[in-house]
């Protein structure tokens, strides 16, 4: 566990600490808002090159591969948005409506993977060594822990799920990824293991099914890298 | 040869396929594995030279995703945000 892991888990726990311990103090914080980014995918190209006997040797050097096979949603609106027409920009006086973004979010999974080749094949020792969350996303974004998967109720898995499959009309099959609710998770015992945020499901988190060397290559369970912010409310 | 219109085999694939993907209390089960869809997914199989472009339509089948106004929809959430997140409140008790 690097030491951003550390500092997520850390201020998670003081967060509960002090819901607890001062649930009517004015200071506590009356909620939390949650977050769940869409996927951040892999250029394949960047991971093909560097796995296996071929990974990277030292930390700076996971941290560039990762920095550049790393594919985020709002760099790909931008991009994407010449060739995907439909995507609506926000601009300074305008932010898109609900509908906009459900397309927005369709027509980046779409491009993601035409124009990009972007697929769910993240390298799990990359994943686990870098935090790619915080990296590409910001200092307030994690990869999720179990914690936080425990943390969740049934409504709110539902509401994840739902949410996904509003946004996931006209998409083609090429995109389903973008919409999986399978995810890479922190698990207690710091290793890199697989989350399931299906509403219902028996099992939140599982180790991977491959390790040793293995850990070394490109993983094709499906699994997209999402990451998770959790901001008080005052 | 049994004949039928286009329509009704259209409307039969896309039942079958928005039933195969959306088993019990309606969550999506079949996004979170690696082939959503019954048709072969080319997503995980195929052999593309990485970040080779390919243009939009040119191969990959939409057969398998659902036609708005086809099959039932669940509410839209206001979930989503421009960053692509979805994001939701949660009150302390």
């Amino acid at each position: 566990m690097n030491r951003r892991h550390l500092q997520h888990a850390v201020g998670s726990l003081l967060f509960a600490a002090a819901a607890l311990a001062a649930p009517h103090a004015h200071a506590a914080p009356a909620g939390e808002r949650v977050e769940i980014s869409s996927p951040i995918f892999p250029k394949t190209s960047v991971l093909y090159a560097r796995e296996g006997a071929l990974f990277p040797a030292t930390l700076a050097e996971e941290e560039a591969m990762a920095h550049d096979a790393s594919l985020t949603f709002e760099p790909l609106l931008v991009s994407c948005q010449p060739t995907h027409p439909t995507i609506t920009l926000a601009t300074a006086s305008s932010s898109p409506t609900p509908a906009e973004l459900v397309t927005n979010y369709a027509e980046v999974a779409k491009c993601a993977y035409e124009t990009y080749t972007a697929k769910p094949y993240w390298i799990p020792q990359l994943v686990s060594d870098v935090d790619i969350c915080a990296t590409e996303l910001g200092p307030d974004w994690a990869l999720p822990s179990e914690a936080d998967l425990a943390s969740f109720t049934e409504a709110d898995f539902l509401f994840i799920a739902d949410t996904l499959i509003g946004a996931a009309t006209g998409t083609s099959n090429w995109g389903t990824f973008y919409f999986s609710l399978g995810i890479f998770v922190r698990a207690a015992d710091g290793s890199i293991q697989k989350g399931d945020l299906r509403p219902g499901a028996a099992v939140r988190v599982e180790p991977l099914p491959v390790t040793g060397d293995d850990l070394k290559r490109h993983y094709e369970g499906g699994l997209a890298l999402r990451c998770i912010r959790r901001t008080p409310l005052e | 040869m049994l004949r039928m219109p286009l329509k009704w085999v259209g409307a039969m694939l896309a039942t079958c396929v928005w039933q195969v993907g959306c088993q019990g209390q309606g969550a999506p089960s079949g996004f979170a594995e690696a082939n959503p869809s019954p048709t072969p997914a080319p997503v995980y199989v195929d052999e593309t030279p990485p970040d080779a472009a390919k243009p939009p339509g040119s191969s990959a089948p939409d057969a398998g995703s659902p036609d708005a106004g086809d099959l039932p929809k669940p509410p839209v959430t206001t979930g989503l945000q421009y960053n692509g997140a979805i994001g939701f409140d949660r009150r302390l008790p």
